[in-house]
């Protein structure tokens, strides 16, 4: 399987199984990466622009910590960058101020991350693929963090539960 | 993240990007990049080779001041992007509507032939 075949899971699905553990999961709570303690961290941060610098530099302290390689850095930076930006902008309708939960583990094979919001329901996995616009007229501007993030994930799990997005992201390690 | 504006011969401009292209990055540098591409009116290349990432701001960024130049018939070259971000470059399909070019040279003669 190659990083862009991002396995198709039926919108239904309450669980989520990852192609390579077959454990059937939607958290890394439920789904632990590797029976061995995984060097992981999990925090929260607050729906705005300002917690993007921090986390990052956390989760490359964490990755680096670990020997992770610069294009794992890069594909963990990508998807953070992604996810957080989409949720700030436009999950929350009230401008109010809410929680996202970020949880990050370095497995054996992959890095795993694990968001969770109280906003409008999204499911990435449901969004259609992109096609590639021929000239800049045809060129548009949103969808494209998304066509990012598939390209980078080994897979996506999404799960609405309780009134949150569950959506967990499996980074193939370099 | 950091911008620097210089000029070539045949009213070029030569833009060099050097940092990061998410969103605290193209905060950063936008406005001077479209004061550059997009208000100055002529055509111009942009250096990649100091950008070690580019998320989707930063094709956002670049696409939206293709697209301005454009409607002035001016045209906009990237060059020289590091390996990981030509991929993130490429996955977008982003050279269909942008050319991007291995070198300056490259880049400076795609524009002189243009009429």
């Amino acid at each position: 399987m190659t990083s862009r075949d991002v396995p198709a899971m039926p919108p239904p699905a309450i669980k989520t199984s990852y192609p390579h553990s077959g454990v059937a999961c939607a958290s890394l709570r439920e789904c632990p990466v590797d029976a061995e303690p995984a060097p992981r961290i999990a925090f929260s941060v607050t729906n705005d622009m300002a917690v993007l610098d921090p986390v990052r530099l956390r989760t490359r302290a964490l990755l680096e910590a670990a020997g992770a390689r610069a294009r794992t850095v890069y594909d963990t930076e990508l998807v953070l960058e992604e996810v957080l930006t989409n949720v700030i902008r436009h999950a929350f309708r009230d401008h109010g101020q809410h929680r996202i939960d970020i949880e990050l583990a370095v497995g054996p094979d992959a890095v795993v991350l694990a968001f969770a919001d109280d906003g409008e329901p999204f499911d990435p996995r449901a969004f259609p693929q992109r096609r590639a616009p021929s000239s800049i007229e045809e060129a548009e501007a949103g969808g494209l963090g998304l066509v990012l993030v598939r390209g980078v994930a080994q897979a996506i799990g999404y799960e609405r539960r309780n009134d949150r997005n569950h959506l967990v992201i499996r980074v193939p390690l370099e | 993240m950091h911008l620097e504006v210089s000029e070539r011969e045949g009213n070029i401009a030569r833009v060099t990007l050097v940092g990061r292209l998410d969103t605290s990055g193209v905060d950063r540098v936008e406005s001077r990049f479209n004061a550059a591409v997009v208000a100055a009116k002529r055509d111009s290349v942009v250096d990649l080779s100091g950008v070690d990432f580019v998320a989707s701001m930063g094709l956002r960024m670049f696409i939206a001041a293709a697209r301005a130049a454009k409607l002035t018939a001016h045209t906009l070259v990237l060059f020289a992007p590091q390996p990981r971000v030509k991929e993130v470059l490429d996955q977008v399909s982003l050279g269909e509507i942008i050319p991007i070019v291995e070198t300056e040279a490259e880049a400076l003669s795609l524009l002189r032939r243009v009429p």
